[in-house]
């Protein structure tokens, strides 16, 4: 009996560990100057090699910056006085479920769309206050498909 | 070298100026006939092409038509971000010989690259994915792309690279790049995805 609860333990453990990873949704590649996230209630310098979640808020201070890469291979710069809410990230092309928001409130972001941006262009909109930038298909599209 | 499952189309940039006046420029990406469509409640803007710009004042105004800037404009007002921005992620396809794990002598030579990719994105991670073609039953295709793809695991464990983390995925036969009826043998199918990012 006992043994048994504790083989459950631990493949809950297991389950758990897998489950977090795959919560990851990107890497960051670079910061410079005061990078901040803020995850939840809890707010921490952000460092190269971390890992961003769906509701992270990424904010940059002064003369500072930050690279990260999305799992879909989309490319995120944003230069000072940044703030920026990853509010959706699903991808799960063998299930082709595909769905990414980011809100800008201010600063300055770059941005260059991966499989998402090619996969499912309307699944991605990056929101900022006065509205809405979208990205429209290309005809590489239906080549890739 | 090819990049058939990473495509960057769309590359643009968004800036608040002092004003409350925010602008939108689509730059060039790697493939021509990207757009960006800005959209406020009272309209929308499209974007396509390279370095057009439109500038939105307010939610109730349609984004001002767009306006061509040079690229002297684009580096001096954005030069730093842009050459602060990560290297997208690239992708290779390794192709293998029919029914087991041994590399074409074209997919040896591409190791070098692989390194050499790796090298300029750390920290990164690494995606190896392993197909199949339909030659054979469903379930042997599964255990020969994951055989493919642990394979060429083996080729990164034992190099002394700066990887965060590795992933090893099997897709089996569901995701040819060339679509075949089953039971057909189709060298471009069989193949391990290397995913850098």
């Amino acid at each position: 009996m006992k043994r048994w609860l504790g083989m459950s333990l631990f493949f809950s453990f297991l389950l758990s560990l897998s489950a977090f990873s795959n919560d990851e949704i990107a890497i960051v590649k670079h910061t410079e100057g005061t990078v901040t996230l803020k995850r939840n209630t809890t707010i921490t310098p952000l460092k190269q090699r971390d890992q961003l979640l769906k509701n992270d808020i990424v904010i940059t201070g002064e003369k500072s910056s930050v690279g990260v890469i999305f799992h879909d291979g989309s490319v995120l710069s944003l230069g000072e006085k940044s703030h920026l809410v990853i509010e959706e990230f699903t991808f799960k092309p063998l299930e082709k479920q595909f769905k990414f928001d980011l809100y800008m409130n201010k600063g300055t972001a770059l941005f260059e769309s991966g499989k998402i941006g090619t996969l499912a262009p309307e699944a991605f909109e990056f929101k900022i206050p006065e509205g809405t930038v979208g990205i429209r298909g290309t005809k590489f599209i239906v080549e890739v498909k | 070298m090819k990049t058939l499952h990473l495509v960057f189309i769309t590359l643009f940039f968004i800036f608040f100026g002092g004003c409350a006046s925010t602008q939108v420029i689509l730059l060039e990406g790697s493939k021509e006939s990207s757009a960006v469509v800005v959209k406020t409640q009272a309209g929308e803007q499209v974007i396509n092409v390279p370095r057009g710009q439109t500038k939105i004042s307010s939610a109730k105004e349609t984004p001002s038509a767009p306006k061509v800037l040079t690229q002297e404009d684009v580096q001096k007002q954005f030069g730093a971000l842009i050459a602060k921005a990560p290297k997208p992620p690239v992708s290779f396809l390794l192709y293998f010989k029919s029914g087991g794990t041994v590399l074409t002598e074209e997919s040896e030579k591409l190791f070098t690259l692989i390194e050499q990719s790796i090298k300029e994105r750390t920290p990164c991670d690494v995606n190896i994915i392993g197909h199949a073609d339909r030659a054979g039953s469903t379930h042997y295709n599964i255990t020969l792309s994951l055989n493919r793809a642990k394979s060429v695991h083996t080729w990164f464990s034992k190099q002394s690279l700066d990887i965060r983390a590795i992933t090893v995925e099997s897709y089996g036969e569901e995701d040819p790049i060339i679509p075949t009826k089953d039971g057909v043998s189709e060298p471009k199918n069989r193949r391990v995805e290397i995913l850098i990012r």
